[in-house]
């Protein structure tokens, strides 16, 4: 076999692995999209028709019934809060491990990242308990507080990095030129790690709006669920109506993926971690 | 006025002590620069000056005022870095006027300072961009726009040349020159260039291991060594070393013996040196005599070439004696010698140190004559 041969069958394989890897990912994307604007017996055809007369019929239902569009704001309320108090807190604490050196520092960073080791089933139960006690179930500021066990961690883990790649001298001359350290730190330090803290806000944004768990035990009530439970309120009684799911869930969807289209470039600016110059 | 007096600072990290003890007065409107070999402490000196660094020990006092427990900002100094340190996220404009904004002078006055500096350091077409869009030559420039704007009593630069190419740095060299005898103020520099240092200071401070090896005016320094480490550390190319024996010490001065026989007398002082023992002469480049002049000097060693350097003006002899220690010679104009020949080189005993067990240059016994 030739190396032109050798290197045609690597490229093939290589690009057949991208659309197997494509597929996987993207089919049951279609599939969601596909079914949301199918009727039930269509759905349900076999074999699948891949041309059909599409109907809005699903999301009208969707949206007049089961208050999908208030359990939509409900997560955007819950996840803004959540991100926002995430960063509020995370980045001047991953500014103070990256800038002090202070007893203890190694281990509160160690601490702080495997909090992301936690199965979050495992705390469920006890925080449910004291959300119980303290009168808390069905309250969003439980969602937001629990959410941060898992925000705060991601938010150090990626600023800690970002501001150690601020250099220090920077600092210093904004010393000399006057500046207190926290006038340093909102007006030198914090503009120049914008792509971290966009990363941080996303993926954190992401975290808590696509929780299913603690929304699901935590926040039941239909006033104040969270738009992933809403799809699962329908899988009770005796049919389930798929394309309401499918539009339900397109609905959810949609937003994350809008919102990671969008800043895809600065996501993968931030994840390389020492953008700043 | 911004006289630095620095009493008996000492600083350091853990069980690692990178300045002892150091003392000394630096005068208003002086240019002094700090010079040593990396590690020597000269960077971490200036940024206690700065308050960058607190010292261990000792005060540091600015124009009359005890500031060793000051912030940076109330020392009345302004620093530039060696990186620059410039805002990546303001303009040219907004870098060197940010200070002034933080300390709320009025904006008619920042307004009218940075036109002044900025004409000054001509990059008044470059205010309105970001520091990314700058040769490192311009960003210079704007750090020390930043730095003049604040009209510090003191100036402090650390290594600020060092990241230019060289035609640059001897142009900006010149200009630091001129804009400490256009402003007056107190300028400390730090370097471990000694041509920067010789060429831009009233004095210099080499420091070597955290201690102070000496302080002089460049020309002293060059002339009269106090020790090994400074004779070595100033002029280039560096001083000639070379391990010889002494064969008698008399009022005249200190007689040894040269690589391959020849005895000249040093007119050193010598009072506790003994017959027998081993001191180290040295002799500067440019102080050894080449081709017919050679005859002249008090003595003659054999040098085998081992690299002609030809610069055009002057010529570098590199070669080896007959104990197989290097040695430099440098004449002035062109030189016939050639790869492995061996040459006649004079040497003038009253242009040799010498040196003894400890490192320290011995006094001479009448001052040197140097040539012209």
């Amino acid at each position: 076999m030739s190396p032109q041969t050798a290197d045609a069958i690597k490229r093939f394989l290589h690009a057949a692995g991208i659309v197997v890897v494509l597929v996987m990912i993207l089919f049951p994307l279609y599939w969601m999209v596909a079914g949301s604007l199918k009727t039930q017996p269509e759905l349900f055809a076999i074999p699948p028709h891949w041309t059909w007369a599409p109907t809005l019929d699903a999301y009208r239902e969707a949206i007049a019934d089961s208050g999908v569009l208030r359990a939509l704001g409900n997560s955007l309320i819950v996840t803004l809060s959540a991100v926002a108090l995430g960063l509020v807190v995370g980045v001047p604490a991953a500014y103070g491990i990256a800038r002090y050196s202070f007893r203890g520092r190694r281990e509160i960073w160690f601490w702080y990242v495997t909090n992301w080791m936690l199965v979050p089933v495992v705390v469920l139960i006890p925080f449910y308990l004291t959300a119980a006690r303290l009168h808390m179930i069905n309250n969003p500021l439980t969602l937001i507080a629990v959410y941060q066990i898992f925000i705060i961690p991601l938010v150090v883990w990626l600023m800690v990095d970002q501001f150690r790649s601020v250099p220090v001298a920077l600092e210093e001359a904004a010393q000399l030129d006057g500046l207190n350290r926290f006038q340093i730190f909102l007006r030198i330090s914090l503009p120049l790690v914008t792509p971290g803290l966009a990363v941080s806000a996303v993926l954190s944004g992401i975290f808590a709006w696509n929780d299913l768990l603690y929304a699901f035990i935590l926040t039941p009530g239909d006033e104040v669920r969270t738009a992933p439970t809403i799809a699962l309120s329908y899988l009770g009684g005796y049919t389930i109506p798929w394309p309401k799911v499918m539009a339900t869930s397109t609905l959810v969807t949609a937003p994350v993926i809008i919102g990671g289209i969008a800043i895809h470039k600065y996501v993968a600016r931030g994840l390389t971690m020492g953008a700043v110059k | 006025m911004a006289e630095i007096r620095i009493d008996q600072i000492s600083k350091a990290y853990g069980a690692h002590t990178v300045l002892h003890d150091i003392t000394f007065d630096v005068e208003d409107g002086e240019f002094i620069v700090f010079v040593g070999p990396s590690g020597c402490g000269k960077t971490t000196l200036l940024r206690t000056i700065a308050g960058l660094e607190k010292s261990n020990l000792g005060r540091i006092v600015i124009g009359g005022k005890d500031v060793t427990h000051w912030p940076p900002a109330r020392r009345g100094v302004a620093m530039v870095f060696q990186s620059y340190a410039l805002y990546p996220h303001m303009t040219v404009a907004q870098n060197i006027t940010y200070g002034l904004k933080v300390n709320k002078v009025d904006p008619a006055e920042i307004e009218a300072r940075l036109k002044a500096a900025a004409t000054m350091l001509q990059i008044t077409q470059l205010l309105d961009r970001k520091p990314k869009e700058l040769s490192g030559g311009q960003r210079q420039r704007v750090a020390i726009g930043r730095s003049i704007v604040r009209q510090p009593g003191v100036f402090l630069f650390d290594e600020p040349l060092s990241n230019l190419d060289a035609e640059l740095r001897v142009q900006m060299r010149a200009e630091l020159v001129a804009l400490h005898r256009r402003l007056g103020s107190t300028m400390v520099y730090v370097t471990h260039d000694q041509i920067e240092a010789m060429t831009m200071a009233n004095r210099i401070v080499v420091l070597r291991d955290g201690r102070i090896e000496q302080i002089g005016a460049p020309l002293d320094l060059y002339h009269n060594p106090q020790n090994r480490f400074v004779a070595g550390f100033i002029g280039s190319p560096k001083m000639n070393f070379l391990s010889v024996t002494i064969q008698a010490v008399s009022d005249a001065g200190v007689m040894v013996e040269l690589p391959g026989g020849p005895k000249i007398t040093v007119p050193v002082a010598g009072p506790d040196l003994v017959p027998g023992g081993k001191v180290e002469l040295g002799i500067r480049p440019e102080h050894l005599l080449l081709g017919p002049g050679a005859g002249a000097a008090d003595a003659q060693i054999s040098v085998t070439a081992t690299l002609v350097e030809r610069l055009g003006g002057e010529t570098l002899l590199h070669g080896t004696t007959r104990h197989g220690e290097a040695l430099v010679v440098r004449k002035s104009g062109e030189l016939a010698a050639h790869h492995d020949e061996t040459v006649p080189v004079g040497v003038v005993a009253g242009l040799c140190y010498l040196f003894d067990a400890d490192g320290r240059s011995l006094d001479p016994l009448r001052p040197r004559e140097f040539p012209q």
